[in-house]
C-alpha cells in the first residue's frame, strides 16, 4: 500500500534523524497524526524557527541564536579558564558533571589531516584571535583520547603557548578511542579534576 | 569469503551510522580492505578503542563485495606516535590508501609500513624515517627507483649532479644552472644506502621522492599534505587581531 504523498513526506523527513529507519519514521509519523495534533504542531514550529535562528557563537561556536551565547554572556563566569571541546554534546557534559565555571570553544569536529580537516574548519582562527585578545590564563584540552584527538591537542596546545596560555589536558578516565559525549558522569568528573600541565 | 586472524595495521576509520565504524586497514596477506565494524562506537563495545589508527590488530572478517563485515579483533599492540611521527604515519597511511587497490595483497609492504611506525614510535625522526618509506614503497609498487646507476647505466659518483626523469631515470647534468631542480650523485648514494643525514641531502631526498610519487598520485594532492600545508600557513600567520581595549 502506498501512502498519501504528504504521509510520505512526513515519513521520509524523520528519517534524517539518527537511528531512525523506515520503521521508526513511520511509527513516529502515526504517532504524531493519531494523537498528538498539537505535539506535532509545537514540532513543526519549533524546528522552523531551531532552523532559521540557531548559529554559531561568535566567540565560542556554540549553538545560540545570538550573537553570543548564554554562557559567553554570563559575567560571573571566569573568561581566563577555556575549555575546548570537541563539540557541543561535549559542552553538556562538562556543564552537568564538573564544577567547571569558565568558557569553553566548540571546535565542531577535530584535526584530521586524511580527512582535509584543517585549523580553518575548526574555527581556529577565532581562537586565535580570542588568545591574542583578551587574557586567557589556562586553555583546557578536553578532546577525546583518539589520534585525532591527540594531534589536535597538540596542535592547539602549540598555538596557545605562543600567546603565553598555560595549557592543560584533561587526564585519567578517558578510555582510549573514547569520545567525551559517552563517558560515563564519574569517569568524566574524574577525569576534569585531573588535568594537568602538558 | 572468511579470513581469520590476519595480521593488519588500521589505516584509517571514520563513523559510520550511529553506532559503527568504516575501518581501513592494510592486512599482510590481503592488502588494503574496507570493513565495516558494526557497534564499534557503542559506549559498551569490547571493540572500543581497538580500532584507532597504527594499531597492529589480527582482524577476521567475511562477506563479499567492497565492504566485508569485521567478525573478531586481536588486540596485538599501538604504535604511539606523537607531533612530526604522528602527521608522518598520517601521511603513510594515506599514501597505501592512494596506491595500492583494495584485496592486493603486499606483504614487504606490509612489514615496511610497521617497521615505519615502529622506527617512529621508537623517536626516529620522521623526517629521514619517511624518506626510506617512500624508497620502499616505490619499490614494492613496482615504480622503483634505480639509486646505484644513472640512465646510461653508469655507475653514479657522489661528486656529480644529476636530473631525475620519471620514465627512465637519473641523467648525468654537464652543467646546472641554479633554478634547475637536480640531486647530488652522493644524496642517491645516501637514500640507497640508507644513512640520509645532513640537512641539503635530505631535502634533495626528499624533492625527489616526491617527484617520483608524482606520477602515480595524479592530480589530486594527498589530503594529509595539504591539510599539514593549512596547518603550517595557519601557525606561522601573525595574529590577526591587534590588541583592543574596547569590549
Ligand atoms: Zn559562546
Amino acid at each position: 500500500m502506498a501512502f498519501s504523498p504528504a504521509l510520505a513526506r512526513l515519513i521520509d523527513a524523520f528519517r534524517v534523524l539518527p537511528g531512525v529507519g523506515a520503521k521508526s519514521a513511520q511509527r513516529m509519523a502515526f504517532h504524531l497524526l493519531q494523537g498528538e495534533r498539537a505535539g506535532g504542531a509545537k514540532l513543526a514550529t519549533a524546528l522552523a524557527e531551531a532552523v532559521e535562528h540557531i548559529q554559531h557563537c561568535q566567540r565560542c561556536r556554540m549553538f545560540t541564536e545570538s550573537d553570543y551565547c548564554e554562557i559567553c554572556r554570563n559575567e560571573r563566569r571566569d573568561a581566563t579558564r577555556v575549555c575546548v571541546v570537541e563539540s557541543p554534546a561535549d559542552v553538556m557534559a562538562l556543564e552537568q558533571n564538573t564544577d567547571f565555571r569558565g568558557h569553553y570553544f566548540v571546535l565542531m569536529g577535530r584535526l584530521s589531516p586524511i580527512d582535509g580537516i584543517g585549523p580553518e574548519e575548526l574555527g581556529l582562527n577565532i581562537l586565535r584571535a580570542r588568545l591574542a585578545d583578551g587574557p586567557v590564563e589556562e586553555l583546557i584540552l578536553a578532546v577525546g583520547a583518539t589520534v585525532e584527538g591527540e594531534a589536535t591537542a597538540q596542535y592547539v596546545a602549540e598555538l596557545a603557548e605562543r600567546y603565553g596560555a598555560s595549557v592543560t589536558r584533561i587526564a585519567q578516565g578517558v578510555p582510549v578511542g573514547g569520545e567525551l559525549e559517552y563517558v560515563d558522569a564519574g569517569t568524566l568528573s574524574q577525569a576534569f579534576s585531573g588535568r594537568r600541565p602538558l | 569469503m572468511r579470513v581469520d586472524l590476519q595480521p593488519a595495521l588500521v589505516l584509517h576509520r571514520r563513523a559510520w551510522r550511529d553506532t559503527s565504524f568504516i575501518v581501513e586497514a592494510f592486512t599482510r596477506e590481503h592488502g588494503r580492505v574496507g570493513l565495516a565494524a558494526k557497534g564499534a562506537r557503542r559506549a559498551k563495545s569490547r571493540w572500543r578503542g581497538l580500532l584507532e589508527p597504527f594499531s597492529r590488530l589480527d582482524l577476521s572478517w567475511a562477506g563479499t563485495g567492497e565492504l566485508y563485515t569485521l567478525r573478531d579483533i586481536n588486540y596485538v599492540t599501538r604504535y604511539t606516535l606523537a607531533g612530526n611521527t604522528l602527521m608522518g604515519g598520517l601521511y603513510a597511511s594515506e599514501l597505501i590508501m592512494r596506491l595500492t587497490a583494495r584485496d592486493d595483497p603486499h606483504p614487504p609492504l606490509f612489514d615496511t609500513f610497521e617497521a615505519l611506525l615502529q622506527t617512529m614510535a621508537g623517536g626516529a625522526p620522521a623526517i629521514v624515517a619517511l624518506r626510506f618509506f617512500e624508497r620502499d614503497l616505490l619499490e614494492e609498487l613496482g615504480y622503483g627507483l634505480t639509486l646505484t646507476h644513472d640512465a646510461l647505466d653508469a655507475p653514479i659518483e657522489a661528486d656529480a649532479r644529476y636530473r631525475y626523469e620519471p620514465e627512465s631515470g637519473v641523467w648525468p647534468m654537464a652543467t646546472v644552472a641554479s633554478n634547475e631542480p637536480s640531486v647530488a650523485g652522493a644524496t642517491l648514494i645516501d637514500l640507497a644506502e640508507g644513512r640520509l643525514t645532513q640537512r641539503a641531502r635530505l631535502r634533495e631526498a626528499r624533492d625527489l621522492l616526491q617527484a617520483a610519487l608524482a606520477p602515480h598520485l595524479g592530480s589530486k594532492p594527498l589530503k594529509s599534505v595539504a591539510t599539514l600545508k593549512a596547518m603550517q600557513q595557519f601557525a606561522d600567520t601573525r595574529q590577526p587581531l591587534p590588541r583592543t581595549d574596547d569590549h
